[in-house]
């Protein structure tokens, strides 16, 4: 199958080049960079070399292919939405385009409003411990949020449940979550050591979390960067209507994850990572969930740990991109991470 | 079938159980021990508690 990356320059899309070159169903066509155009794939992402020939070309030198994965920044998306269907018969989108499924709340979320929003409806929420049989003939996908991943998957059997008041979210964030492009912030003598409250309220990721758990009981959610490049921690504090023991939140998310190849459920009684832990994520399209019962206040603490670039981006969207398919789900995405790291 | 009495997951028992032998819980770690053998009765054992944040 001949698929190209459309914005391959930065880091999801680098993933995305990762783990697509030793995809036993796929090969790449094309790799687009307006900015490096030219320039040998493997000089922006170095841990490609000797693994790939493929240079940068732009957006106007694409041909047609099986399937396109968008990994462009904001907005390009939906500006050429009908550009980039001309070319391929399926796509994934992994920008926030085309994540909420109104025009009204992508308006209040991201400050303007949508180019597109007859196309909102058309593409399906790719989180496949959730949509998947709807990603199996969807015909266009929209990566989720990597926050808004390890959220969901951490609240949503707890939700589901329907005992939840609300809950209180913070998220500890590498800072490839930034991106490849540099800022202010991000210069070294200021970004070291730093732990920088960069959104404690209005992150767009709670509009998704929102969509797919309902707003019946509101999360309350804030991010802090932290010195670490990759990974996330979502720590959520979850205030019930009625008291859960132990072994009924157990029987919850074994039932909602007992089955699941990229959701495990991490608490254990021994040893020294006995919750989620993002490091040993580093690399792999795990979604690790752990949770503590604190009858002192009627909460549950549930954490999650995902790898922002793959399960909250590149890693998720293969796993899509099988689904939509008929391959295996995990086909590409079978390292398990590292220990020691 | 003999549950985790921690987490409820299922124990998987080798023959020859003996009362007080101690087996871990593949689910959530629990060290356990077996209480009687026929039925196979289980109680988690008492853990040594982490001292952090002192």
């Amino acid at each position: 199958m001949k698929v190209s990356i459309v914005g391959g320059s930065g880091y999801g899309g680098g993933e995305l080049v990762r783990l697509l070159l030793t995809h036993p169903k796929v090969t790449i066509a094309q790799v687009t960079s307006e900015r490096f155009a030219g320039k040998p794939v493997a000089r922006t992402h170095p841990n490609l070399r000797g693994a790939t020939s493929l240079k940068f070309c732009k957006i106007s030198e694409l041909e047609p292919c099986d399937f396109l994965f968008l990994s462009l920044p904001h907005g390009h998306a939906m500006g050429n939405l009908e550009h980039f269907q001309s070319l391929a018969p399926k796509l994934i989108d992994l920008s926030g385009d085309f994540r909420l499924d109104n025009k009204d709340a992508f308006a209040k979320w991201y400050g303007e409003p949508h180019a597109c929003p007859e196309k909102l409806d058309s593409f399906i929420y790719g989180i496949p411990e959730i949509n998947r049989e709807l990603i199996k003939d969807a015909s266009m996908v929209t990566g989720a949020g990597c926050n808004a991943t390890a959220t969901i998957l951490a609240l949503r059997p707890l939700y589901q449940s329907g005992l939840v008041k609300h809950s209180v979210v913070e998220v500890k964030a590498g800072s490839s979550e930034g991106g490849n492009r540099s800022s202010d912030a991000s210069h070294h003598p200021e970004r070291s050591g730093s732990v920088r409250s960069y959104k404690p309220t209005g992150h767009r990721h709670v509009a998704e979390m929102e969509m797919i758990l309902g707003s019946d009981a509101a999360v309350s959610f804030s991010a802090t960067s932290i010195e670490m490049v990759r990974g996330i921690l979502a720590t959520c504090h979850v205030f019930l209507k009625k008291p859960l023991d132990e072994k009924s939140i157990w029987q919850l998310y074994r039932k909602a994850y007992g089955d699941e190849r990229f959701v495990r459920i991490v608490k254990e009684r021994s040893g020294i990572y006995r919750y989620p832990e993002p490091k040993l994520l580093s690399g792999s399209n795990y979604c690790d969930i752990g949770f503590e019962v604190d009858p002192h206040s009627n909460r549950v603490v549930v954490m999650s740990a995902i790898d922002n670039l793959m399960k909250g981006a590149a890693g998720q969207a293969v796993q899509a991109f099988n689904l939509m398919h008929g391959f295996d789900e995990d086909t590409g995405l079978g390292f398990t991470g590292l220990h020691p790291i | 079938m003999t549950e985790c009495p921690v987490c409820g997951a299922e124990l998987s028992l080798s023959d020859g159980l003996v009362k007080g032998e101690l087996m871990e819980c593949d689910d959530c770690g629990s060290e356990l021990e077996v209480t009687s053998v026929d039925p196979v009765t289980v109680q988690e054992t008492p853990e040594a508690e982490e001292d952090w944040g002192q």
